[in-house]
């Protein structure tokens, strides 16, 4: 019995990590689409505001990515103590990627959603 | 280019640990090449903010550590971003070296990326061992190529035993050798457009 509890929680982990990972560009998005932020700013806001458990070092790959594929820009500015911080925000063809994305995480919800509820409830 | 930064530290075991882990964090930059520089800065300016918000108890060098730990450690997320770059470069280029290098790191990084690499490279054993043996074949004729033995029996690959009569001859070697590279092009072609859509 405790062998299976062990097995159904390892799975549910593994789930949850990939789909976790498969979101983590949307979450991004959203986010910096609100207004530009720093790094720090960015994903322990997220942290706060989801129940997200990130790891934090695998934003900033990530980041990287992004700007890569001109979804976000970033631009140095100063910051609290002294030191420059890099300042992150959603470029115009960021945006136009967030609103499809927006739509199509929708579309998955309600579907999801339908499919779990019991078909004589429909 | 944003400058290094560090924190300014009370204590010499925390210099050690800031200097320690970035140490590794460089390291890996370094090998992922120039479109990651900016990485390394970004994960200091992160750190130090980090180091800066940790309120919990303890010296400041059990606040860095807990600081370090929320960050996770340097191969864990670095790692897959190295492979993905060492074999793009790799299959642009078409070198073995890379993508061995690349396939070597995605195998390590774990999940199904390690999987996905495992697999490729079990291709690349496969087609090499393929293509030593095509070229050994001029040299062992009799051991390598489609064999029948002095059972009669037909077995394709090498053979140890002697006696055996090699039924394909040589024109098979310069046919062989073209489609170990066409298996060679289309392996890379496919390892390309997997990592593509990692």
């Amino acid at each position: 019995m405790a062998q299976t509890s062990t097995w159904l929680d390892d799975s549910v982990a593994r789930w949850e990590t990939q789909l976790r990972k498969g979101v983590l560009e949307l979450v991004i998005l959203l986010s910096l689409g609100e207004r530009e932020k720093y790094g720090f700013e960015l994903i322990s806001g997220i942290a706060n505001r989801s129940s997200l458990e990130l790891s934090e070092g695998t934003i900033y790959p990530l980041l990287l990515r992004l700007a890569k594929e001109d979804l976000i820009q970033s631009r140095l500015a100063q910051g609290d103590g002294g030191a420059p911080r890099k300042y992150y925000s959603v470029t115009p063809h960021g945006r136009q990627m967030l609103a499809a994305m927006t739509i199509g995480w929708a579309k998955l919800v309600a579907s999801v959603e339908a499919l779990g509820t019991p078909e004589n409830n429909q | 280019m944003m400058p290094a930064f560090a924190p300014v530290f009370a204590d010499t075991e925390t210099c050690d640990i800031w200097n320690s882990y970035f140490a590794e964090v460089d390291r890996l930059v370094r090998l992922i090449g120039p479109g990651a520089a900016e990485l390394s800065d970004d994960l200091r300016a992160h750190l130090a903010d980090s180091f800066a918000s940790e309120e919990g108890p303890g010296g400041e060098a059990e606040r860095l550590q807990r600081a370090i730990d929320r960050l996770g450690r340097p191969a864990d997320f670095l790692r897959p971003m190295l492979a993905d770059e060492l074999i793009d470069r790799g299959t642009a280029r078409g070198s073995i070296l890379l993508i061995s290098r690349g396939l070597y790191h995605a195998i390590r990084s774990g999940s199904g990326r390690a999987l996905r690499a495992a697999v490729f490279a079990l291709g690349y054993v496969l087609l090499g061992i393929f293509a030593v043996m095509t070229v050994l074949k001029p040299f062992f004729g009799n051991h390598i190529g489609l064999i029948r033995g002095a059972d009669g029996s037909l077995t394709f690959g090498m053979v140890s035993q002697d006696g055996g009569q090699e039924l394909l001859g040589l024109w098979s070697v310069p046919l062989t050798l073209a489609l170990c590279g066409l298996l060679y092009m289309l392996l890379t072609r496919m390892l390309r457009r997997t990592v593509r859509t990692v």
